[in-house]
């Protein structure tokens, strides 16, 4: 089949969400938002088919006996009891924001700390194996901008802030100017040729 | 101090030494406090959706709704069901309608987003910068703000042409297009290299952050309630 | 006589010899035809039948060369991964979007920060997904994303599971599948009717068996150091990190002034101070719960500033943990003003759908958002009014301020591509202010500096919440960090700059050792 279904259903969606950015009629309006809330619907469903898949793989793991099993079975434990405390007492009870404020913030607050030790060894390494005027440049916009961020025991370095401001408005926003733009147009590209049916993602 | 929170903070304090042991080394503890995370925010993610989303959106209207508000429920359910033939290999083609519909929708959105938010704002940002008459904080003189002004513009132009002429292979005679070419990269691999540093920067005082509220708490931790049950 | 060598350890043995003398693998089954006559017996022989499902057999072009490209990923590891990154990029056709192309000495920082994590997680190869937002999105955006959301992942088993790129659990591997459900672009697989097994399979067979069975016996392999250079350097700026910081907690000095005020803090200032009485206020939590500390402290004073001012407040978010972080905001850090769900505040929940959950936002907003974070009918029934924080709402439009608590650039850029435009058509005195962390400042300058603006103020990380707290004299959370986060910020400055004079001194140690190389290989 050269054409199928699903191909018309991207093109023709696609276009009447996309018409709606650019033409004031109310109909279409009324078409694109009822288009963009069952997509968003549609997205919430694929995350709960992600959690069963998730939870599959590791009742799998688990009945398997494979390597890793506890890991799956600590996992399951995990789910189970947050489904059981956060589906019977709701979100914002006081034992669901018991289970929150001590074991998802720590975990991914302290998965956020290991950065400040790993991206100094990466910045020591980047000097270690490469000292090219580029990325001199690149690890001593770094620091200055690492010393201006910070109090630096309260000594006022003259004319630090003011390099920061400098950096921050003119080249490092240049330069971040033109890579928004950049995405900008990666994004008009890379989405025309969905709505006009030359890449089709969605091809199973 | 309840035992619940005291029995919290045991727990918390337990975590993040679990996830700290990371930068001895790759060990069990480590993997034992990250999926004892993804099961909290699996669990989390699914009891939210089901309360914001799926009741609301599909279940309230197809049992309490109109007629309109019903057939309105029905086609995400409808698309649902065939996103979930996806799993089986043998209707897998049945769930690319769903899939084609998310397709059409986020790539629609996502033109529309970029053209009127970024891409026509921005060029005309970057044409802009010799307005002389609207005023920058950081900028004291028109003369200074002129020369900032150029190189805000070249940064902008050299860094979009890194990023679409950057990577081809470098020829032995280059016509005059391809040497111009050349040069706007070079200058805007200087604008990126700047660019990245301050991320990089900004990456790092976020982390920085996080480690200081994570070693006070650990530091408050045994000072508040280690010690007073071990003196006790 | 003729040497064979071993599949297992690599070393030469005798042909004759049924099995390595040195690892006990067998040897024999390399004596089978090769790859290149199995390839050559009639289709019936091998057993292997031609696909039979119409979908699978008309793979598009793209995706053919795709599958090319990633078997010489295999095949060409000696290639660098430039290289390879333009040959992907070619494949796909993307000629029109951004190129994969970063720059090598970037890619290097890159792949370094990668690599602390990879030894357990080796990335999986990534051909460019042809959809709309992999497709645009440039690499090192992707990686400053993934090394943020923690990334230390999951055990080496799971190698073959996706690995996360939205959502909270970003960055992780095999946990949720539903992106990749998705976004999948294989065929499906195709079964033969019936399981036929050739004599080569056999033989096959019989070589993977003893091959994992060999796995269990002792083999007499080289004993790698347990302890190299490398692992020294991380324990070693760890320890200077982490001693640093805790000896500035424990024993505080002096405390530093908070910065001055900053422009674009001032303006978001200005905006907060000339909201009306009684303003209607959106608030979004779109941070992931493991920004908190940066964003909390970022964000203290501003939402202080919104209560002081008697705004009403509607918190939204696009992230599926943040109406927890909002309803743990509101309550932890701000009790003092006694904001009461329903009456000063509303919390709406989770709005599911990323880009496409903002355009939501523009259009009906009681229908996208019906119900409150505890269930309660928030736009008014037939037993009860409209909640105060929502009346005269219809779209995010009607807000005097919409203010968004961001940590991701895809989610800040999304709200002012999507929202701000709706929001200065619509009305002439809303706006858009921001709270962003810290990694966000380089992206939104270029929407603040816009004529007009397109965010109207912000404030960035911890010291655009410092200047923050200090224009309003709400210091608390911003001063428990300040000090310890400059010595921090300090420690790490010295030890890159310490290093970098060492290495330009000693040209010798600019060179991992051979052995650090074989570690982290």
């Amino acid at each position: 089949m050269k054409f199928p279904f699903s191909v018309a259903v991207a093109i023709g969606i696609g276009l009447i969400t996309l018409a709606g950015y650019f033409l004031n009629i109310p109909v279409l309006q009324t078409l694109r938002m009822a288009l963009i809330e069952w997509a968003t619907t549609l997205a919430a469903v694929a995350l709960l088919v992600g959690i069963a898949n998730l939870f599959t793989i590791h009742w799998n793991k688990l009945t398997s006996g494979k390597v890793g099993g506890l890991y799956s079975a600590i996992l399951i434990v995990s789910l189970v009891l947050t489904l059981g405390v956060v589906g019977w007492f709701g979100p914002t009870h006081t034992y669901s924001k018991w289970i929150f404020n001590n074991v998802q913030l720590p975990v991914e607050g302290s998965l956020l700390a290991l950065l400040a030790v790993i991206l100094v060894v990466a910045g020591v390494r980047l000097l270690r194996l490469r000292s090219s005027m580029l990325s001199i440049i690149f690890i001593i916009t770094a620091m200055v901008i690492l010393l201006a961020t910070g109090p630096l025991f309260g000594i006022s370095v003259p004319g630090l802030t003011e390099l920061r401001s400098w950096i921050a408005q003119v080249p490092a926003m240049a330069g971040a100017r033109g890579l928004l733009l950049g995405i900008g147009l990666g994004i008009v590209a890379a989405g025309l040729r969905v709505l006009i049916g030359s890449d089709r993602p969605y091809r199973g | 101090m309840s035992n619940l929170d005291i029995f919290g903070a045991i727990l918390g304090f337990a975590l993040t030494l679990m996830v700290f042991s990371y930068l001895i080394g790759d060990n069990p503890l480590f993997r034992v406090a990250i999926h004892i995370f993804i099961g909290v925010t699996a669990g989390f993610v699914c009891i939210i959706v089901i309360n914001n989303v799926l009741l609301p959106r599909m279940i309230v209207p197809l049992i309490s709704g109109s007629m309109e508000e019903r057939l309105l429920a029905i086609i995400p359910m409808l698309l649902g069901w065939l996103l979930l033939t996806k799993i089986s290999p043998r209707l897998a083609t049945f769930g690319n309608i769903p899939v084609a519909f998310l397709v059409g929708v986020a790539a629609a959105v996502a033109i529309g987003g970029a053209v009127l938010g970024t891409l026509f704002p921005q060029i005309n940002a970057t044409i802009a910068i010799f307005d002389l008459t609207t005023s920058r904080g950081f900028d004291t003189n028109k003369g200074l703000q002129l020369v900032n002004g150029i190189i805000i513009l070249v940064g902008t132009v050299t860094t979009l042409a890194y990023f679409h002429f950057g990577t081809g292979p470098q020829q032995a005679n280059p016509t005059g297009l391809q040497s111009l070419l050349r040069g706007f990269n070079q200058v805007g691999q200087v604008f990126i290299a700047i660019t990245f540093g301050f991320l990089f920067a900004g990456v790092y005082s976020a982390a920085m952050v996080a480690l200081v509220e994570r070693l006070s708490f650990i530091v408050d931790f045994l000072k508040s309630v280690l010690l007073p049950l071990l003196s006790s | 006589m003729a040497e064979i060598n071993c599949p297992l350890c690599g070393k030469a043995n005798p042909d004759d010899f049924e099995v390595c003398q040195y690892c006990q693998a067998r040897l024999k089954p390399l004596l089978a035809p090769d790859s290149a006559e199995e390839n050559s017996l009639p289709q019936d022989e091998t057993g292997v039948e031609e696909p039979t499902s119409p979908a699978a057999a008309e793979i598009p072009e793209w995706l053919q060369e795709l599958r090319q490209d990633e078997d010489s990923l295999e095949l060409e590891p000696e290639r660098s991964s430039d290289e390879l990154a333009a040959d992907i990029s070619e494949a796909t056709g993307d000629a029109g979007s951004i190129p994969t192309g970063t720059p090598d000495w970037i890619y290097e920082v890159e792949q370094e920060t990668q690599r602390d994590f990879d030894h357990i997680e080796p990335p999986p190869p990534s051909p460019a997904e042809p959809g709309p937002e992999p497709a645009a999105l440039p690499d090192w955006l992707e990686s400053i994303r993934l090394g943020l959301h923690g990334t230390p992942g999951l055990a080496s088993s799971q190698a073959t599971e996706p690995v996360e790129s939205t959502g909270p659990l970003a960055g992780l591997r095999g946990v949720l599948a539903a992106d990749a459900l998705i976004s999948r672009s294989r065929g499906p697989a195709t079964r033969p009717a019936k399981l036929r097994v050739s004599a080569n399979q056999l033989v096959h067979i019989d070589l993977l068996r003893e091959l994992v069975e060999s796995e269990g016996k002792s083999q007499p392999l080289p004993q790698k150091p347990s302890i190299s250079s490398e692992h020294i350097l991380r324990w070693g700026i760890a320890l200077a990190v982490c001693l640093a910081v805790v000896w500035s907690i424990i024993f505080p000095g002096q405390p530093a002034a908070l910065p001055a005020f900053q422009e674009e803090t001032a303006e978001l200032n200005r905006l907060i101070e000339q909201l009306p009485d009684g303003g209607q206020v959106l608030v979004a939590f779109d941070y992931e719960p493991g920004e908190f500390a940066e964003l909390d402290a970022a964000a203290s004073a501003v939402i202080d500033h919104l209560m002081i001012q008697g705004a009403y407040l509607t918190l939204v978010s696009t992230t599926p943990l943040g109406p927890v972080l909002a309803e743990r905001f509101i309550e932890e850090l701000q009790p003092v003003h006694h904001y009461t769900a329903g009456v000063q505040y509303v919390n709406l929940g989770y709005i599911p759908g990323g880009t496409a959950s903002l355009v939501m936002l523009t259009g009906n907003m009681p229908r996208a958002l019906p119900y409150t974070i505890e269930g309660l009918a928030a736009w008014g029934s037939e037993s009860q009014p409209v909640l105060p924080p929502l009346q005269g709402i219809q779209n995010v439009g009607d807000y005097d301020l919409v203010m968004v608590l961001v940590d991701d650039p895809d989610v800040a850029r999304a709200w002012v591509e999507q929202v701000e435009p709706f929001i200065s058509s619509s009305s002439p005195q809303g706006s858009l202010g921001m709270v962003i962390s810290a990694q966000l400042e380089p992206i939104i300058r270029p929407y603040y500096d816009a004529n007009p603006r397109q965010v109207h103020g912000f404030v960035a990380g911890l010291r655009g919440g410092a200047s923050y707290a200090r224009l309003n004299g709400r210091e608390e959370l911003v001063r428990s960090y300040w000090d310890s986060f400059g010595v921090g910020l300090f420690m790490a400055v010295l030890l890159m700059l310490v290093a970098g004079l060492m290495y330009s001194t000693y040209p010798l140690l600019t060179r991992p050792s051979k052995s650090d190389s074989e570690v982290k290989g």
